[in-house]
């Protein structure tokens, strides 16, 4: 059982893992979720609801990486990746499609 | 494992490999730590990937046009669109692989990422440096 100390602290799961890889990996997944929001914010600059739509991805991908259980096993992270691999290839599909069809600088 | 707690190649036996109900054949679960580091390389080249998204829009809906080459920002920004979309396919292919190496304990599998990112950087530079070449001309 891990041992919190006063500062709240858990101190036995610090010894377990002192490469803290469980807390990078949550924050790499933070800023994934930063990036969705400067791509949804570049497209919202010129076309509003599919800039809307790109950054409604951005507290998904957040609850996805940050909140789910960070030690997940290959089956837990393939479905995770593959959903995140789909939203990358679906922005970029409306990233083609404002920039082939949106008036942009004049 | 180093000192600084990273897990080196071949140490999963010695760190928490163990076997799950779904296994194949020969393949074991990989300690956490391999798992996570190669999540984050994946998430690492999903960022790229947007960068990319992000650049080649940025290049076609928020530059100015450039004088005397009304397609010069598509043709510069359509292909990092373009490419961002592959790297996003391709880092979770190489995810997977990456993957089952570790699972069978196998060699890592090349990464041909690398290569196809600096060759279509090196290209639309190229033709970037071609298209103001000939605004300027004009």
């Amino acid at each position: 059982m891990a041992r919190i100390e006063p500062d709240g602290a858990d101190r036995d799961s610090r010894t377990r893992d002192p490469s803290f890889a469980g807390q990078r990996t949550r924050m790499a997944w933070a800023r994934t979720a930063l990036a969705f929001g400067a791509v949804g914010g570049i497209i919202l600059k010129t076309s509003v609801i599919p800039g809307l739509v790109v950054l409604a991805t951005v507290p998904l991908v957040y609850v996805l990486g940050v909140l789910a259980r960070p030690d997940a096993d290959t089956a837990h992270s393939a479905g995770r990746l593959r959903l995140i691999t789909c939203t990358i290839v679906g922005v970029a599909l409306v990233a083609l499609g404002v920039s082939v069809f949106a008036p942009g600088h004049r | 494992m180093t000192a600084g707690g990273e897990p080196e190649a071949g140490d999963q036996s010695a760190s928490g490999a163990q076997s799950s109900a779904g296994d194949m054949p020969g393949e074991t679960e990989p300690d956490a730590r391999f798992t996570l580091a190669n999540q984050r390389t994946f998430l690492a080249w999903s960022r790229t990937a947007l960068a990319l998204v992000a650049a080649g829009l940025g290049i076609v809906q928020l530059l100015p046009p450039f004088p005397g080459v009304p397609w010069g920002r598509h043709m510069i920004g359509l292909p990092l669109i373009v490419l961002g979309a592959g790297t996003a396919a391709e880092a979770y292919r190489e995810w997977t692989r990456t993957q089952v190496a570790l699972r069978r304990g196998e060699p890592l599998p090349r990464s041909w990422l690398p290569l196809l990112l600096a060759a279509t950087i090196t290209i639309v530079a190229a033709a970037a440096a071609a298209v103001a070449l000939v605004s300027a001309t004009r």
